[in-house]
């Protein structure tokens, strides 16, 4: 029996345009590729080959790691506490999620998939964005990193701690003022259950502990799927910047210190640096630069970066994400203004 | 969509062999990529792919999602770029080109890295040679001490004092420029504290005789009295060489 043509809905435009960017990205870096056998292109596109792989490599194993963190908490943790811990006072609740990188270390790339999943299971919106901005910064391994970079240099150190938390605590609180889950989240990720994402077969309490490690590691599979490829696009256009722009385009321009700050905000944004190896960076201004212009580069980077920022597009809507960019990254340049003028000897 | 899942299996098996291959066969290729400190990631990594891969195999007929293939599958080819990048990755080097955008040249033409603070700031300053493009032999420590060994890039330059009139030997990378002065090259090795992304130059000046010649950005091994080069108010440890030799790239290019 002839069916006739089966009716398929339009595309959304939003979708295809989505599409035909990641087409553009692929022919794009196999153009790159291409372009490097010529000797004119030679020598950058080794530079880019060697960061992008780097970058890749040290990223993509701790988002794999955060995944599964997160497949694990929407498995294993019970909604009910949740409620307990950040429902009762969500004032109280932001508060506390901006240490909670002291007792769960995460870093910036392992954050966006553990927030993801904190978010499903139900954790408050302005909680959750206040552990994804705060998370990579207070926790003991970046103070380590930040202690082994200055030559331990504890003044630092504290700084980076406290104005990391700080501005994560008063932007979860603004971003918690104008959005909620409902507005501020994808609505796939929006409509969840706080027992499910809803992509996969709900998981029953009685089901045995195998059952249960597999859902969580179904969880973590997707979770990778839908954010790896933001990852990989973030550390090539990384690399492409590292390769690419001098450090002295940065030292240049530096003749104010409120410039400098400026030019080392934008650098934490192009750079996409992990926030463990960021402050080695930001040392190596150490005699270049005003102290607070190191510190902008330290507490931005974690927070707001390019390859950060294509992640957010896996869970938050576009109004989130440029709202929580801007107050993030004013917040940072206010701060470290004010530590400018307070403190103009800061890390001499 | 049995295809798409054809398509994930295919992409998680590809980044677990990848990983565990750079792990055993691959360390060489590592070494210029990651800090040793962290390989343990590249297992984990490994690891945590095949399992993605086993469970994708094992619930291959148990899919519940209907997946619209043109919209997922650019993402899976993006997933394997960095692979596809390896091709090119496993056999190039950092360069010269490198050297110059990570250091900062003053107006005079002289590189200068973060490492020059902390040296002065340990230091006593050097007495002579304020702003001019002048090497200061310690002839008074040099005497009477010949002992040669060879000395890590970072040791010889955080504990440089130690060193001073001592004969040392370095294994390190050239940089020739005609912008130093005379018969002064520079030999560099990249410190990484996590990856090669944010490998900075450490480097020391050479001063070597009008008969020697230098080549540009090859490795070498050289031996030398430590002296200091004193320039923008800042120390950094020179050695007076004779000669050099030209070595293969050790297997970890970079200092730690």
């Amino acid at each position: 029996m002839y069916r006739g043509k089966e009716f398929t809905a339009p595309r959304p435009l939003q979708e295809s345009l989505g599409i035909g960017l990641q087409i553009i990205f692929i022919l794009y870096v196999v153009f790159i590729l291409v372009m490097g056998q010529t000797p004119v292109w030679k020598n950058l596109i080794d530079n880019v080959a060697i960061n992008f792989l780097a970058i890749t490599l040290e990223a993509l194993p701790f988002m794999l790691i955060g995944t599964l963190v997160g497949g694990i908490i929407e498995v294993f943790v019970p909604a009910t506490m949740i409620d307990r811990v950040f429902r009762k006072n969500r004032i109280q609740a932001v508060f506390l999620a901006g240490g909670m990188g002291l007792i769960f270390p995460t870093c910036e790339c392992a954050i966006v998939p553990v927030v993801r999943r904190l978010l499903i299971k139900g954790v408050p919106f302005s909680a959750a964005i206040t552990f994804l901005l705060a998370g990579p910064i207070v926790n003991p391994i970046v103070a380590w990193s930040t202690a082994t970079a200055y030559t331990l240099s504890w003044e630092v150190v504290v700084t980076r701690m406290v104005c990391g938390y700080a501005i994560a605590v008063s932007v979860g609180l603004l971003i918690g003022k104008f959005f909620n889950r409902q507005n501020g989240l994808l609505p796939g990720l929006a409509d969840s259950a706080h027992n499910s994402c809803g992509c996969l077969q709900p998981v029953d309490i009685e089901s045995s502990l195998r059952e249960r490690l597999g859902h969580a590691v179904d969880h973590a599979g997707n979770d990778f799927f839908a954010v790896g490829r933001y990852l990989v696009i973030g550390a090539f256009i990384s690399a492409l910047l590292r390769s690419a722009v001098p450090m002295e385009t940065f030292t240049s321009l530096s003749s104010s210190p409120w410039l400098a700050i400026l030019l080392m905000m934008v650098m934490a944004v192009l750079l996409n640096l992990c926030s463990e190896a960021d402050a080695f960076i930001a040392a190596s201004f150490r005699w270049v630069l005003p102290g607070s212009s190191q510190m902008a580069f330290m507490v931005l980077g974690p927070m707001f970066d390019i390859k950060l920022l294509l992640m957010y597009l896996s869970v938050f809507r576009k109004r989130v994400i440029v709202a929580l960019s801007l107050s993030t990254f004013f917040s940072v340049l206010i701060t470290m203004l004010a530590l400018e003028y307070f403190w103009p000897g800061f890390i001499s | 969509m049995m295809i798409f899942k054809v398509f994930k299996i295919v992409v998680l098996i590809i980044w677990s062999l990848f990983l565990a291959w750079l792990i055993t066969f691959g360390r060489n290729d590592l070494a210029r990529l990651l800090h040793p400190r962290l390989w343990w990631l590249v297992v984990c990594g490994s690891v945590v792919f095949f399992i993605f891969f086993l469970r994708q195999v094992v619930s291959f007929k148990n899919s519940f999602s209907n997946p619209d293939l043109a919209l997922q599958l650019p993402s899976l080819l993006i997933l394997l770029l960095p692979i596809l990048f390896f091709y090119r990755g496993s056999d190039v080097r950092f360069n010269v080109d490198t050297f110059r955008t990570r250091t900062v040249q003053t107006t005079d033409g002289s590189y200068l890295n973060s490492m020059s603070k902390q040296v002065e700031e340990t230091e006593e300053p050097a007495e002579k040679g304020d702003d001019t493009l002048e090497s200061l032999a310690n002839e008074d420590l040099a005497e009477g001490v010949a002992e040669s060994k060879e000395v890590q890039l970072t040791q010889l330059y955080r504990q440089y004092d130690e060193y001073l009139g001592k004969e040392v030997e370095v294994v390190c990378q050239t940089f020739v420029d005609k912008e130093l002065p005379e018969n002064i090259a520079m030999c560099y090795r990249y410190l990484i504290a996590c990856c090669a992304a944010d490998a900075q130059p450490l480097f020391i000046f050479l001063h070597y005789p009008e008969s020697l010649t230098i080549e540009n950005d090859k490795w070498i091994r050289t031996r030398g009295k430590v002296s200091v080069f004193a320039k923008n108010n800042a120390n950094m440890p020179e050695l007076q060489i004779e000669q050099v030799t030209y070595v293969e790239e050790p297997a970890f290019p970079y200092v730690f």
